[in-house]
């Protein structure tokens, strides 16, 4: 099956075009203001580079950063209308509580938190409050906002306050936007409403930016079915991105790190992926990025999402070199390294220039690097040196040496030997491992059910479950000999003698080829 | 010393250590806590021996399943309406308050309260760790007797209980947090003067919390740098050397909730091509820690699980398949390792088959050795080097 794999950096956006494992073509270009002319300029060299007929491509698979540099650079976000439901059982952790204050006041609209909810086991604790209700949303649609987050306790157990909800909003045309936390998580209220707020302020977002890729490749006359990747690095079809764009927040890191493994067919390695500003540093485990085991901040908000665990550090290609050397980012010169940097006749002494003048470049001009003092490219190189051994023995669970993959455009810092790494291995291909990634996107599938633990019993149920998660997985479209059961959740919902469990688990595999 | 609201978190996160994977949630009283001595101002946290011997002392916490707390956060009211209630029912007013219970959560609600109401906190609390149940506090195993005691759970749902006895006083408990709290409820209990609580309580956890606390935000991450300070730390507090029992990763946790509380059974795996399974007893905290059917640790000693990769404790609510953990034993403080202090809270006490051995004398039988960095000595059997 032919698919193009696109990553949207925020300088660059990478296309590659494969045909079942391997790779036709490539392209780096700069990503652009309005993300889908980038886009289209990248598919359109891929497409005629490799002389293959857009009609022949079956997908498009689309990892983007957007929605994460929306949160983190608090840009793009929509205000919110916050709803809770539960204030007699919950109002001491209101919604927005400990937010970033700029975040909160890009995202914040109006609160309301009325009374109503449920019990752990789905009884209706309190009545709902229905004049409370109207009373928010005359104040929502006095505030002018347009897009609702809607939180009610226990809605993971019982959704129908939430669904009732979204029935009366989408019927009176109250707003056009409406997130529910029940479909964004499990138990505990503030981690799934804070997800449920960010989902609601990107809805908007998403809607624009689903539409323009849309329009794009309409325009290419590609009439391929159109996926975007989720953080676990499994993909969702285009209308869901739109409903869902919170999901796809982390998988920026999730696809370099796939991509990483599809390069150099290893399961198991380090890898770091180093781009202009930053290197991300990260676990392979299984062809799978290992994940975070406590719960992840995005954008300095604690949500329910679980994330490839990875470590950041302010050290890329464009990073400035100061302090003789002593001193390599956080500073970095970013997109505009080919004005600014010494070896592109810029003024900035950058960590590019470093390897130019060291000789470990193809690139710049290393006739103007010349003049660097010896001593300062060897503190410099001696500096990267330590900040990449200090970065891969805090990510190391243990003391036996792994391998390490080298991607990013950038990677040509990272030295050859280092403690710890039996090789660093460059693989071809290493700039577009993240538009890799995109493309080689799994397909999972859940299934959910409630069993009661003295009826069929837990192994029962467990097998039943696991049966059903694969075949909705192959019916999605995954190849049955690659299906793996990744997630496994219960959640005990009653008190009684006969207690009932709330199942969910989630089958991955390949996309059939 | 002022507890200040940027003490919470490593109060919380230390406490969280303390509580054996119970204590409640460490974010949710983290997060109230802070908001309300934001507001509020500053607590004074007293050391045991300066409370004056006709002080009245009461202990409130949070009573359930942590996992519905961490849905049900409370509307900040409860746990005052529980304590007025008290105070109101026998007329002694509060001198001072205290924890029943170390926990991310529990270990919070005095301060909470005390910062409201312009009240100090003792630095001691009725378990030294986290337990299931109120007959397991010191307090109640040193005589005092648990009621009356007041229970807050939804709004206008509270009890006022007396009971001859603390463990038919926990049953009752029980179904009111049930019935009356959907799963969770706050409690004012154990009206105490200030010679008695000397006597009963376990000193130092507040502050032992706090310690441990900064121990693990600054060492986040950092396991062997964390595991050498902890050993220090312990022993400024009455507590035993640290042990790692085992580390490994979470491949089954089989755990549901009966009579208002979470029980069951987690089992570990070793990494990498290794043989050895580690099984871990729950009853909301970690009772057993069993390598195969080798038993290395039981209540009342310590058993705390941390998070490999980011070194933070793991309450047993928050595992999950797949989680990359340690598991740490820890001697209990001597006041719970006495004869009738093991009569409350021994194994027999959580439905589990076997005498108390401390924990020493257990890994003593497995045989010791030295770890990689020749420091600090580990139980030996289950190591294939």
């Amino acid at each position: 099956m032919r698919r193009i794999g696109i990553d949207v950096g925020s300088t660059h956006t990478d296309a590659v075009i494969m045909d079942g494992k391997e790779i036709i073509a490539t392209c780096k270009a700069p990503t652009s203001t309005d993300i889908a002319s980038g886009i289209v300029s990248a598919a359109k060299t891929v497409l005629s580079e490799s002389r293959i007929a857009g009609s022949s491509i079956a997908a498009v698979m689309i990892g983007t950063t957007q929605f994460t540099n929306a949160v983190v650079q608090r840009r793009g976000l929509t205000r919110v209308a916050a709803l809770r439901v539960g204030a007699q059982s919950t109002s001491a952790l209101p919604p927005f509580c400990d937010w970033p204050p700029d975040l909160e006041e890009a995202v914040k609209g109006n609160v309301a938190m009325i009374n109503g909810g449920h019990e752990f086991d789905g009884r209706p604790i309190a009545a709902f409050d229905e004049a409370a209700f109207d009373g928010a949303c005359d104040e929502m649609a006095r505030a002018g906002l347009n897009s609702l987050s809607v939180c009610s306790m226990f809605s993971s157990v019982n959704p129908e306050t939430e669904l009732w909800i979204r029935q009366r909003v989408t019927e009176q045309r109250l707003a056009q936007y409406t997130s529910l936390s029940s479909e964004l998580g499990g138990i505990g209220i503030y981690q799934r409403e804070n997800a449920t707020l960010l989902n609601a302020a990107l809805m908007p977002l998403a809607a624009s930016t689903i539409q323009a890729f849309r329009t794009a490749f309409d325009e290419l006359g590609l009439s391929a079915k159109l996926f975007i990747s989720q953080n676990d690095g499994t993909l969702m079809q285009a209308d869901f991105a739109t409903r869902y764009p919170v999901l796809t927040i982390s998988s920026g890191p999730t696809n370099s790190m796939r991509g990483a493994a599809h390069l150099t067919g290893l399961a198991d390695a380090m890898v770091v992926d180093v781009g202009g500003t930053t290197s991300d540093v990260g676990m392979l485990m299984n062809g799978f990025p290992r994940r975070s085991g406590i719960e992840v901040e995005i954008g300095g908000v604690l949500t329910n999402f679980r994330m490839p665990d990875v470590l950041a550090i302010g050290l890329g290609g464009g990073s400035h070199v100061e302090e003789r050397g002593n001193k390599l980012g956080p500073l970095s010169v970013g997109h505009e390294l080919t004005t600014k940097a010494r070896c592109f006749a810029g003024e900035v002494l950058t960590a590019t220039d470093i390897a130019c003048a060291a000789g470990q470049l193809h690139f710049g001009r290393a006739d103007l690097v010349t003049d660097i003092d010896a001593s300062v490219i060897d503190t410099a190189m001696a500096t990267v040196f330590d900040m990449y051994s200090g970065v891969i023995d805090r990510m190391k669970t243990g003391p036996d040496p792994l391998p390490l993959i080298a991607v990013g455009g950038g990677s040509f810092l990272i030295p050859d030997d280092l403690p710890g790494i039996t090789e660093v291995i460059r693989p071809d291909y290493a700039g577009v491992a993240n538009a890799v990634g995109a493309a080689i996107g799994k397909i999972g599938a859940e299934a959910e059910l409630v069993y009661s633990r003295s009826g069929q019993g837990r192994i029962t149920a467990h097998d039943e479950i696991r049966r059903q998660a694969i075949e909705r997985a192959i019916a999605a479209g995954a190849d049955d000999a690659t299906i793996e059961i990744t997630e496994v959740d219960e959640i005990p919902i009653s008190y009684l003698e006969d207690p009932i469990v709330r199942l969910r688990v989630k089958a991955v595999g390949e996309m059939k080829i | 010393m002022k507890i200040t609201c940027n003490d919470v978190a490593d109060i919380a996160l230390g406490g969280a250590f303390l509580a054996c994977g119970g204590g409640g949630d460490v974010l949710v009283g983290r997060m109230v806590a802070e908001r309300v001595l934001r507001e509020h101002g500053n607590v004074d946290l007293i050391p045991l021996q300066e409370i004056t011997d006709d002080a009245t002392v009461i202990a409130v916490g949070g009573v359930g399943a942590p996992s519905i707390m961490n849905e049900k956060v409370s509307n900040g009211t409860e746990a005052i309406t529980a304590l007025r209630i008290l105070e109101e029912y026998t007329g002694r007013k509060a001198d001072a308050l205290i924890a029943f219970e170390a926990g991310g959560f529990n270990s919070l609600v005095p301060v909470m309260i005390a910062s409201q109401l312009g009240l100090p906190v003792l630095d001691a609390d009725g378990m030294g760790r986290a337990f299931p149940e109120m007959q397991m506090e010191t307090f109640s195993i040193y005589g005092v007797s648990a009621t009356p005691l007041t229970l807050v759970g939804n709004a206008g749902h509270s009890i006022i209980m007396n009971m001859a006895d603390a463990s038919t006083a926990e049953k009752l408990i029980r179904q009111f947090t049930v019935l009356g709290g959907g799963g969770a409820c706050f409690s004012a209990e154990h009206v105490m003067d200030g010679s008695t609580v000397k006597r009963v309580s376990v000193p130092h956890t507040i502050s032992l919390s706090l310690r441990l606390g900064r121990c693990l935000r600054e060492n986040h991450g950092n396991m062997k740098e964390f595991r050498q300070e902890l050993d220090a730390i312990l022993q400024t507090a009455r507590y035993g050397r640290p042990n790692v029992l085992f580390e490994g990763k979470v491949v089954d946790v089989d755990r549901q909730v009966t009579g208002g509380y979470d029980v069951g059974i987690v089992t570990l795996q070793e990494f990498g091509a290794g043989e050895n399974n580690m099984t871990m007893d729950i009853q909301n905290e970690f009772l057993t820690a069993r390598l195969g059917t080798h038993v290395l640790a039981t209540v009342p000693d310590l058993i705390c699980m941390l998070d490999n990769d980011t070194v933070q404790p793991i309450t047993q609510e928050t595992l999950r398949y797949g989680q990359r953990v340690t598991v740490m034993g820890i001697s209990a403080p001597e006041i719970l390792r006495t004869e009738q202090a093991l009569k409350v809270v021994g194994p027999k006490c959580f439905g589990i088959d076997m005498e108390y051995i401390p924990i020493e004398q257990r890994l003593g039988t497995v045989g010791l050795e030295f770890d990689s960095t020749g420091t600090e000595l580990i139980p030996s059997p289950y190591r294939s080097t």
